[in-house]
């Protein structure tokens, strides 16, 4: 799986960017982030338009998927993540972290 | 978030649950602030519940705080950790929660006579240890929320005093201009939240205006990182330059504004320019930065500003405020005019003050 993500705004407003593949991850974190997957059901997400009313420093997350068969985008917030797309969201954006970190 | 029906926490009154909350057992204590904690947030939904605004708005006139801890998890609030007059606890988020909540209850109430977010005494509710590695400290439209930080990025927001300052002021903008998270308005939004975050801290450390750092968010950036803060006030687009996280974004002129989606239209990169007004009028003015520029900025987010209000409309309304507080002509008001044209905002024209008087009497 191949996922595009992208988290800006919060309160520091760091923006974190980056493309993930589990394909190159080490087995056990890629086995980690599938179960994720499988629990928040992102193909699921509604993924269009971003929800009109973020709260006062909400992350804002644009995130695109891919599988072997098939290609989602999700444009939302933390706020109004589900507690499981919220998981999800965190581990992707330590993978994004690590993987800037490593280049 | 409440386990109890919502039902109680009308039918018993709140001083009944605060005497609870103070001297039942730990079980009991935890129900009666759950309750406290509803009542308190029914009060912030008054256009659902006008109905109940006798039963649910008694006003305390004093500083209430209470601090939970969200135990890394997902839940909001989490376990009740400290109360108002409790004792220290030995987790330092949860005292900077406490301490910080406290300063800036007090500078709302010293400096402009405000009780509180709401001006109605609401308790001020603050969760900390949100999630793992959290880099983010928010306003949820009912508590402040505080992460721990990666360690890597960013250490516990709740460090710096500003941080919990910002958090408070979107709840009181909230209540009062309800300015949208997005693009202008929301940059307005996070503007005024950097304001009263910075006077909240030069308050508590007694600083001038021309003495001040100005800075958001100093020491929150973990070890190892460039920068002195998340954003300057003095000086937009200057805080951190760093190899990991970039450079700090902020334009500190109109002839920056970032045009971006990200970001929710870019509330925390645009409201650079605003700040630098801001900074720019205090300075001017001289003295503490809350005793004029202050004032003139409180009254304007209370009186003037609304949901949609944009950067020029807003500028005219700290002008026309400057002239009702001050006098038409006077010192103050050219120096408001002063500080939005650094910023390439023209203010004082008649078309744009026209304009602004759509503003709220």
């Amino acid at each position: 799986m191949r996922i595009k993500f992208e988290r800006t705004g919060g309160f520091g407003n760091v923006p974190l960017r980056a493309e993930i593949d589990t394909a190159q991850m080490p087995p056990e974190r890629a086995r980690e982030l599938e179960k994720l997957v499988e629990k928040a059901r992102p193909f699921d997400q509604p993924a269009q338009p971003l929800p009109l009313a973020p709260t006062p420093d909400d992350y804002q997350y644009e995130v695109t998927l891919h599988d072997a068969d098939r290609a989602h985008a999700i444009s939302t917030t933390d706020s109004s993540a589900s507690d499981e797309m919220k998981l999800l969201f965190d581990y992707l954006g330590e993978e994004a972290l690590r993987k800037l970190k490593s280049k | 978030m409440c386990k109890i029906k919502p039902g109680i926490c009308f039918i018993i009154p709140p001083h009944i649950h605060e005497s609870v909350a103070r001297n039942g057992n730990d079980k009991q204590k935890e129900r009666a602030y759950q309750a406290l904690n509803v009542s308190a947030h029914m009060r912030g939904q008054r256009e659902i519940l006008n109905t109940f605004t006798v039963l649910a708005t008694t006003p305390t006139g004093t500083k209430r705080r209470t601090i939970y801890n969200a135990q890394n998890g997902l839940t909001l609030p989490g376990k009740l950790v400290r109360g108002e007059g409790d004792p220290k606890s030995s987790d330092t988020s949860v005292n900077e929660a406490y301490d910080g909540s406290g300063k800036t209850y007090d500078f709302y109430k010293q400096i402009f006579n405000r009780n509180s977010i709401d001006d109605r005494g609401l308790r001020l509710d603050s969760s900390v240890h949100y999630r793992r590695n959290f880099n983010n400290a928010f306003w949820n439209g009912q508590q402040m929320v505080y992460g721990d930080g990666d360690g890597q990025i960013f250490q516990r927001f709740t460090k710096s005093i500003d941080v919990i300052g910002h958090e408070l002021t979107h709840g009181v903008t909230q209540y009062e201009a309800g300015l949208v998270y997005q693009d202008q308005p929301g940059a307005l939004n996070e503007h005024f939240s950097d304001v009263f975050g910075s006077l909240v801290r030069q308050f508590a450390k007694k600083q001038k205006a021309k003495t001040a750092d100005w800075l958001i968010g100093k020491g929150i950036f973990a070890p190892g990182i460039h920068g002195v803060a998340l954003r300057s006030m003095k000086a937009p687009g200057t805080a951190y330059d760093d190899p990991l996280i970039g450079k700090d974004p902020q334009p500190a002129h109109m002839s920056h504004f970032v045009q971006t989606t990200a970001d929710f239209g870019g509330v925390h990169i645009n409201s650079g320019i605003p700040n630098k007004a801001f900074y720019e009028l205090a300075v001017a003015l001289g003295g503490n930065a809350w005793e004029k520029a202050g004032k003139i900025w409180y009254r304007t987010l209370i009186d003037k500003v609304q949901p949609n209000t944009q950067f020029a409309q807003c500028a005219a309304m700290t002008y026309e405020v400057a002239g009702t507080l001050y006098g038409t002509g006077s010192t103050e008001q050219k120096a408001v005019k002063a500080a939005w044209a650094v910023v390439g905002i023209n203010v004082g024209t008649p078309a744009l003050t026209a304009a602004a008087a759509g503003g709220r009497r």
